[in-house]
């Protein structure tokens, strides 16, 4: 009898078993990671809804003005500061520069992050100097490499051959949305006291829009339209079942399910103080969101 | 030049002499392997059998690894061989996401990014990789794939059982195998009981590296 056959042909297959190999070396990027991806999605979350809110709302612009800057470079550098201490060795982090490898979308990426946050800087100067015209006319430029810093951290989850459910083509519309959950989420923390009920409202609404299209996109991937292969399929296995479970859960109900409700219920009872848990809520569901994203294409054995 | 790899799992008895040659030859830090033998037990007693996969770099043609690194430390050779710098590399780990065969892995002791090079460094001295010197069986052939006439063209023609692990990644891989299984090498295809080795109990590996 050609036993390994016969093991290849029936469920007893899976009981070939691994006696003897190197140990796994489990999570390589963790939570360091998750703070970028999450520092990014407001860093540049706020860009937009912060130029569509001066432009829909010119009488308060100075508020966005001011807010832009200021919150942008703020989680920017969150954002930059974990990506050097995930470097093992972050004081080499200037080869980016002198050896750029421009296939890589961690070296473009590199260069595209800085410029924003340089754009962002000059932004900041230019609302201390109250320069009013000169801060237009760089909001656009500013604008572009916002939107180049969303998404290329789509790109770079694009090159990792080795995790296939961060290389959808979704990926790309889920960056753009975190970012509109995040920005929407903290102008309305930030503006709590300051903005009025239409703005408030219209903010909500990106919010909302954001949250459902985000949810839209998780649900379709895991359940009416999931990857196929074998690899991505164990790795939907531990989001949905497995040890993430608990943790994927817990992001789509508080990060997704309660803002969208609490958005809904804000705007038919005209009622807007729930909207600041809204907020709250989906920024620590987007966090957890991205966690579970990032950690469970790492917990299956490459080889 | 494409310098290329094989390993007949039909001859492999698992003696990892293969091993400790590489760690040897490239000081390997304790814990890591460059190169190592994979033991996977199947069957019901009495009717069992286990399978040794040896299991390093696949050099591959369309390298995910030197496509991400941003600094380009992971680089092609002449040959062929997919390289690494180790005093460029910044320590990302990019190139340990991108790697479909888990063969990256970062050393504790230099905090940066090193894998296999087919003893490159021995091949430049018109060596054999310390590997094919070190099996005891023949089971590591090494050679240019693209001289039809070299001794692991003529295998690989020989033998319509050659396989590559995961093509439908699209990495071109130039390690080959002969006479493997699935549970030799799709990862998936086995059990990975944690809490005990036939030799050992780790069976996961604190991250190393700084943090």
């Amino acid at each position: 009898m050609n036993f390994e056959s016969l093991v290849l042909d029936l469920p007893i297959f899976k009981s070939a078993i691994v006696s003897l190999d190197v140990a796994f070396t489990g999570v390589i990027w963790g939570w360091f990671v998750t703070m970028n991806l999450w520092g990014k999605s407001i860093g540049t979350g706020v860009f937009f809804a912060g130029l569509y809110m001066m432009k829909k709302y010119p009488k308060n612009a100075s508020f966005y003005k001011a807010v832009i800057p200021i919150v942008g470079i703020t989680f920017i550098g969150i954002t930059l500061l974990f990506t050097a201490l995930d470097l093992h060795q972050m004081f080499r982090a200037w080869h980016m520069f002198i050896y750029p490898h421009f296939t890589s979308i961690i070296n473009l990426g590199s260069w595209v992050i800085n410029i924003y946050a340089g754009l962002l800087a000059i932004l900041l100067f230019l609302l201390f100097k109250q320069k009013d015209e000169a801060y237009d006319k760089l909001l656009w430029p500013t604008a572009i490499a916002a939107f180049f810093t969303t998404i290329y951290t789509a790109g770079l989850l694009a090159q990792c051959n080795a995790r296939e459910i961060w290389q959808g083509p979704t990926e790309v519309v889920q960056m753009l949305m975190a970012a509109g959950m995040a920005g929407s989420a903290v102008l309305l923390l930030i503006g709590n006291f300051s903005l009025n009920k239409d703005e408030k409202t219209s903010l909500s609404y990106v919010l909302g829009f954001a949250t459902l299209m985000s949810f839209t996109i998780y649900m379709s991937e895991l359940y009416l339209a999931p990857f196929k292969s074998e690899e991505a399929e164990w790795v939907i296995h531990y989001v949905l079942h497995g040890d993430l479970s608990t943790m994927f859960w817990a992001a789509m109900v508080i990060g997704y399910i309660l803002p969208m409700l609490l958005v809904v219920i804000c705007h038919k009872s005209s009622a807007q103080k729930g909207l600041t848990l809204a907020a709250l809520l989906s920024l620590i569901g987007l966090w957890m969101a991205k966690h579970v994203w990032l950690v469970a294409p790492q917990m299956i054995p490459l080889s | 030049m494409k310098l290329g790899f094989l390993v007949d799992l039909d001859l492999c008895m698992g003696c990892k002499g293969c091993e400790i040659a590489c760690k040897s030859e490239n000081n390997v830090p304790p814990s890591i392997w460059r190169l190592r033998v994979k033991y996977v037990d199947s069957g019901i007693f009495p009717d069992t059998k286990r399978a040794f996969t040896p299991m390093r770099c696949n050099h591959c043609d369309n390298a995910p690894c030197e496509r991400i690194c941003p600094v380009s430390a992971l680089h092609y050779l002449d040959n062929g061989i997919v390289n690494i710098d180790k005093e460029r590399c910044i320590g990302c780990a990019g190139c340990m996401m991108a790697c479909p065969y888990g063969a990256i892995y970062m050393d504790p002791e230099t905090n940066t990014a090193d894998k296999c090079t087919y003893c490159a460094h021995r091949i430049e001295g018109g060596l054999e990789p310390a590997c094919v010197v070190a099996c005891p069986v023949g089971a590591n052939l090494f050679g240019d794939i693209s001289d039809n006439r070299s001794k692991i063209s003529r295998y690989i023609m020989a033998h319509r059982d050659t396989r590559v692990r995961k093509p439908e990644k699209g990495t071109l891989p130039k390690h080959f195998y002969v006479g493997g299984g699935d549970i030799h090498l799709n990862p998936l295809a086995t059990t990975r009981n944690s809490g005990h080795g036939l030799f050992n109990n780790i069976s996961h590996l604190k991250h190393v590296g700084g943090h």
